[in-house]
């Protein structure tokens, strides 16, 4: 049976309050001064409907987020698998790119999820980057 | 009756026809194309007039310097609280 096309962004969306906890200190080095966040208030069910229905991006830019962490998530995953399209820095910027994209979108919308994500931003990438996490991340 | 069982061998045989590969993937575009259409949406709801990005230089990680197809320049880059900030430049 086939995974739902829309998993791997619900998995990356859903990794943002876990992954703070599982590289710290991997943020870029500019991102010093991201707002407190509590972990508390952030689960997964409740960032999955914070997102879902969260006013701060409308419906057409949440597609195209959408579609763009697929890409992205795919071009992960021809990496893990030995596909040399895109080198590991290269993938990075792409990455950093659809943060960017993301965290425009939500600062001075929502801040909270603004602020998990400038938290998260590092460990991420940390995430995407190690073949056994990403392979954990979207089996 | 030898005609039936040929047709039905026929029509097994059919169904035992392997799908035909599916069509070949587009190739990727070039981190070039992938960068400049990440800027572009970056840009689009700021500085709709834009347009595409004609080139650009990453400057630092998280900051880039932009040059539209408009004739206009900016700088986007990322402040330390995780905030995205565009700054007209002179082009």
């Amino acid at each position: 049976m086939r995974p739902p096309r829309c998993l791997p962004a619900v998995l990356l969306l859903l990794a943002l309050p876990l992954a703070g906890h599982a590289a710290e200190g991997a943020s870029p080095a500019l991102l010093q001064a991201c707002p407190k966040v509590s972990a508390e208030i952030v689960d997964l069910h409740t960032l999955s409907e914070g997102l879902k229905n969260s006013s701060a991006v409308g419906l057409v830019e949440k597609l195209r987020l959408k579609s763009a962490i697929d890409t992205l998530i795919d071009r992960f995953k021809a990496y893990h698998q030995g596909g040399r399209a895109y080198t590991l820095e290269q993938l990075q910027e792409q990455y950093d790119l659809l943060m960017m994209r993301i965290a425009k979108q939500l600062q001075d919308k929502d801040l909270p999820l603004h602020g998990q994500l400038c938290n998260a931003w590092g460990s991420i990438w940390a995430a995407l980057q190690d073949r056994a996490r990403f392979a954990e991340m979207v089996s | 009756m030898k005609a039936a069982a040929a047709l039905l061998a026929l029509l097994l045989a059919g169904c035992q026809t392997p799908p035909p590969p599916p069509p070949p993937s587009p190739p990727e575009p070039s981190q070039a194309e992938v960068v400049r259409e990440h800027l572009a949406q970056l840009l689009a709801d700021t500085v709709p007039a834009c347009g595409a990005v004609r080139q650009y230089r990453r400057q630092d990680r998280l900051d880039y310097r932009v040059d539209c197809s408009s004739g206009q320049a900016f700088r986007v880059r990322v402040l330390a609280d995780g905030r995205v900030l565009i700054t007209p430049l002179a082009p």
